[in-house]
């Protein structure tokens, strides 16, 4: 007899390896995509908005500053989206017992993970090779905010996962938030330029205090402009407790095909 | 053995709740396959998806000790995009396989479905034949305690029927099948006991031709 934490990390790797298989296995080079997309954002951000970057973040080099918001940030709207068809396109799936409705939603979360580090490894390399220095300033700090980040996206991805399997309608809304969000986020510029009167209403974003949390102490001159640990915290505390709670409530309607 | 203790389902509908099951108790005995009838809507796929585990009771509980297979031939859900050798990797690992056994029941399948140079391409491409031996012989790579087959078994032509049926003869001298059909005959020839559902009750018969007489008649009235 197998435990059932020996079925779930088999389940959950059968999964992982189908998803890099589909993901990737299609295109020639399919794994030297998923660092070419990020590549299209660099350029042209730094295009745009460099110059501004340059003057108020003198001692912070430009593309390093995207670059610790940027793989974040994709690793989230990866998660979010590629969760809203996880449990609904593999509910045939689901006559095998051992597979459960989230099994899919872990072994994205996982790739996507994969994809931000190996990405983020990749750039930082990249950026080095110009001799500029790329190790953050204060690792354990930063590697706090990207977790919280993490653990504010499993939540939402659940969410995600668990809503769009319900109502499919909402899986086409998706964009028309996540668009907007990736220009609220703080990817390309730091909270510090944003009005002071302003600030607040964008502060209700969680991932903006992750970036800004993790590039305070990724760079020694970066200033925060009030993120705190606290909302952030509090949002991937809020969010993973929704997401199991909303499951463990629908798993059974999950489940009827 | 297969016990169903105080066993309640039920679904959500708009007029409320629709009770499949009523607080049923029954014990499925050791050793013997196992003929479920009932009219349209009784209960009997419900029944099929609680035993092979996906689906679970409201109240009440299904316990069983033996190793239960998922339905034969289903191929639902097999990925379109990816080949047939990927696809029963991909069940294997989920049955947490070793690469051994994996290479070994995939050797198996190929063996038995014989598509030839289909078996590595886009499960997109297949018929509705091939999709079928892959499935086919997918369930039977595994040894499971009780097969479950809802309606029909064969698939294919006429002498992929006679392999499959044979094949399927022999894994029934170590194994037991449970069995949806609206055919009596079929389930006289490959059944041993009887559940026949009426009512959100399960009446158990020892004898699978009792269980059709019973059947016959409370289909008429």
């Amino acid at each position: 007899m197998r435990t059932a934490i020996q079925i779930q990390k088999s389940v959950v790797f059968a999964f992982f390896i189908r998803e890099l298989k589909t993901r990737f296995g299609n295109y020639r080079l399919g794994y030297l995509w998923a660092l070419l997309e990020p590549l299209g954002h660099v350029l042209v951000i730094t295009v745009i908005f460099g110059a501004l970057g340059r003057r108020t973040m003198p001692g912070i080099d430009y593309p390093l500053f995207i670059i610790t918001g940027l793989f974040p940030f994709l690793f989230f709207r990866h998660v979010w989206t590629r969760s809203a068809e996880a449990v609904n396109s593999n509910r045939a799936l689901l006559a095998y017992r051992y597979v459960q409705p989230l099994d899919n939603i872990w072994a994205r979360v996982l790739l996507e993970l994969l994809i931000f580090i190996a990405g983020f490894v990749v750039y930082l390399i990249g950026v080095a090779a110009f001799g500029i220095p790329v190790l953050p300033h204060r690792p354990l700090e930063v590697l706090c905010a990207y977790a919280l980040l993490f653990i504010f996206a499993i939540g939402v991805g659940i969410v995600s996962g668990v809503v769009s399997a319900m109502f499919p309608e909402v899986k086409k809304c998706i964009p028309f938030i996540t668009r907007p969000l990736y220009f609220i986020s703080g990817v390309f510029i730091p909270l510090s330029v944003v009005p002071e009167q302003y600030r607040g209403w964008l502060l209700w974003n969680p991932i903006l205090h992750a970036l800004e949390l993790a590039r305070e102490f990724y760079f020694p001159s970066f200033q925060n402009a009030g993120a705190t640990w606290y909302y952030l915290g509090l949002s991937a505390m809020v969010s993973l407790c929704f997401g199991l709670a909303l499951y463990r409530l629908t798993r059974f309607k999950l489940l009827e095909s | 053995m297969i016990e169903l203790k105080n066993l309640t389902k039920w679904y959500k509908t708009k007029k409320g709740r629709h009770y499949v099951f009523r607080d049923v108790s029954v014990v499925f005995p050791e050793g013997k396959s196992i003929g479920i009838l009932g009219p349209n809507g009784a209960g009997k796929s419900t029944l099929m998806r609680m035993i092979s585990g996906t689906e679970y009771p409201n109240s009440g509980r299904l316990i069983t000790s033996k190793k239960i297979s998922w339905p034969v031939g289903l191929s639902g859900g097999f990925q379109g995009s990816m080949s047939g050798r990927d696809n029963i990797k991909f069940i294997c690992r989920i049955y947490g396989l070793s690469r051994d056994e994996i290479r070994q029941k995939i050797d198996y399948v190929q063996e038995f479905a014989e598509i030839g140079d289909y078996f590595d391409m886009p499960v997109n491409t297949y018929s509705s034949g091939m999709k079928g031996k892959i499935s086919f012989g997918l369930s039977m790579a595994f040894d499971f305690d009780y097969y479950l087959v809802d309606e029909c078994t064969s698939v294919g032509d006429q002498t992929f029927k006679h392999k499959s049926n044979k094949l399927f003869d022999e894994k029934r001298q170590k194994a037991n099948i449970i069995m949806v059909s609206h055919s009596p005959e079929v389930l006289i020839r490959n059944t041993d006991i009887g559940a026949v559902i009426q009512d959100g009750k399960i009446n158990l018969l020892d004898d699978i031709k009792d269980a059709a007489k019973f059947y016959g008649k409370i289909n008429k009235r």
